[in-house]
């Protein structure tokens, strides 16, 4: 809790966008609500082990992009999307992929943390056991391990059967990353993880991001321009034209914040456009 | 609250000053209060001296007039046991498969809550009828306690199912959400994640359903029968409280005495089930759903 200087530490990790093997690979995604279009021609290719960051204004459909990735926009009815999704070379958007796999090798974590209503140990526990894991000795140690990677170990090991719903907004989106990382996933999407948290508990949450990015590879949607600037290591810009969200650019975090070829990107991160 | 307040936002602002409006809700208020302490003092004013370990524990004689209300109450007891038994896991799966399975303004929905809305409206006796026609004959239960207790079930599963379904629904999206993106399934995320943030709403439900089953008389005198004997098992037909207290005042001269004895203990007996399910579950559920900010 002491540390609270900024850190840059992913300076020196950060990938070129060409060179390594993509992990996630979008082509032409559109997403379409009801009749109304909310996103339209995306493609990003995401190296694996990368931060990228998704910046831009609400209402753009960055969170709608991040459900289309492991389908949870099929719990929102009356959605289409067209294009296509490969995740390790697999066609995601194929209505015969296996969702369970798919949502296990792709973590999520949401806005608002979202411990279950149980102990702190079963809400990493659930999901383990759900998918196979059934010795106990081996289940508390994949919790031991996983609360470990994120920091919250030494925090609460002496309350685990606790329930989760006691500790901090901070604590319970640790949890929910331990909880994701669990089923080691490799892919880690997080919709906005830090709006609902404190300075300090954002800052953890960084550092931990920025360790985790050498075992997953991390999409991150962020309204905090610095926050983007800090951890990743590339950056895609959706921009509502006519309420239709789309790439309107995708780089290197430095290009983008330093040299952004379009406009709208320069006058968004300096402010001028909300 | 919030509509009273509302509405007292409308009334202008001078006729607000003139305390005219808010003595019209205090009136209405104290009007009510008024109501129900009427009842209740008259009951325990009459109830009161009837009562006694001898009228709990004893078995009835004269028709009711004289002796306890033993064998009643464990007969109501059995009924609502049998009555709970069989709601309590039906309403919840039916509510779970409404707010779950099938989309909000699906036809299939639709038409399922239309139902439950016209069932949880039908007069009770006409559920004493239809008890008495399928459990009681087409069944072969006879007059017992286990048709009796079906009979209620019937009642209440509707109400049940109504508030479990709203219960279900309102689950925040939150847990839908971290639930399916864990891949769970539909079986762990009810037994695991929905039923532990439920339960304070159904059991406000379930109390309210039973309270209804214990205030029962028509459904159950097709049904559950008349006799006051002490039941050997729920084959044997057995008397509600209810019902006894309707036998004695309307059927027995001379038996308002322990009617209003009996009153009191169904009042009493409410009163200790309800608040203790609520201290049960509150002391259950509160480890889980205290928040921290």
């Amino acid at each position: 809790m002491t540390n609270t200087t900024r850190q840059h530490p992913h300076q020196a990790t950060k990938l070129p966008l060409t060179e390594s093997k993509n992990h996630l690979e979008i082509k032409n995604l559109s997403i379409t609500y009801h009749t109304k279009k909310i996103l339209e021609n995306i493609s990003m290719m995401i190296p694996r082990h990368s931060i990228t960051a998704i910046i831009g204004p609400s209402g753009c459909g960055k969170s709608s992009f991040l459900s289309c990735i492991n389908r949870l926009i099929d719990l929102t009815p009356k959605t289409q999307f067209s294009g296509e999704i490969y995740f390790n070379q697999h066609p995601v958007l194929n209505t015969k992929s296996d969702l369970i796999l798919l949502r296990k090798k792709i973590g999520t974590i949401f806005q608002k943390p979202n411990p279950f209503p149980m102990s702190i140990k079963k809400n990493i526990q659930i999901a383990l056991k759900e998918h196979g894991t059934k010795d106990s000795k081996e289940l508390d140690r994949i919790t031991r391990q996983v609360l470990q990677d994120v920091g919250l170990y030494d925090e609460v090991s002496d309350r685990l059967n606790d329930s989760a719903l006691h500790l901090s907004g901070g604590q319970q989106q640790r949890l929910c990353i331990a909880r994701a990382i669990a089923l080691q996933p490799e892919l880690l999407l997080m919709d906005e993880p830090c709006s609902a948290l404190d300075p300090i508990s954002i800052n953890i949450i960084e550092n931990l991001i920025t360790r985790l990015s050498k075992q997953y590879t991390i999409l991150i949607v962020t309204h905090n321009l610095a926050q983007a600037r800090r951890i990743s290591s590339s950056t895609a810009v959706f921009w509502p034209t006519n309420g239709i969200g789309e790439l309107i650019e995708y780089g290197a975090t430095e290009q983008i914040f330093e040299q952004p070829k379009n406009q709208i990107t320069a006058d968004y991160i300096r402010g001028y456009r909300a | 609250m919030n509509f009273l307040k509302k509405i007292i936002m409308l009334v202008p602002y001078k006729l607000k000053q003139s305390h005219f409006v808010s003595s019209f809700f205090w009136m209405t208020a104290i009007m009510v209060t008024l109501l129900f302490f009427w009842m209740l003092s008259s009951i325990i004013g009459d109830g009161f001296q009837a009562l006694s370990w001898e009228f709990i524990f004893d078995n009835p004689s004269d028709s009711g007039r004289s002796g306890g209300i033993a064998p009643i109450l464990i007969s109501t007891v059995l009924i609502l046991l049998i009555c709970s038994l069989t709601t309590l896991p039906l309403a919840i799966a039916t509510a779970f498969l409404i707010a779950e399975f099938i989309p909000e303004n699906h036809f299939f929905s639709i038409i399922i809550k239309r139902s439950l809305d016209i069932l949880a409206s039908i007069p009770s006796i006409v559920y004493g009828l239809f008890g008495n026609i399928v459990f009681c004959k087409m069944m072969g239960l006879g007059f017992s306690i286990l048709s009796g207790g079906l009979t209620l079930a019937c009642m209440i599963l509707p109400i049940l199912i109504l508030t479990s379904e709203q219960t279900f629904r309102s689950i925040s999206k939150a847990h839908r959400q971290g639930s399916e993106a864990l891949a769970l399934s539909k079986f762990t995320t009810l037994f695991q994640v929905y039923l532990p943030c439920a339960i304070p709403a159904l059991t406000a439900g379930f109390i309210l359903g039973l309270g209804r089953a214990t205030a029962e008389t028509a459904a159950l005198i097709f049904t559950s029968g008349y006799v006051d004997r002490m039941p050997d098992s729920v084959m044997d037909s057995g008397r509600a409280l209810s019902i006894h207290i309707y036998d004695l005042t309307m059927n027995v001269p001379g038996g308002s005495n322990n009617a209003y004895g009996t009153a009191l203990l169904m009042i009493i007996i409410l009163l200790i089930t309800n608040s203790s399910i609520n201290w049960l579950t509150q002391r259950w559920n509160h480890n889980l759903t205290a928040q921290n900010d």
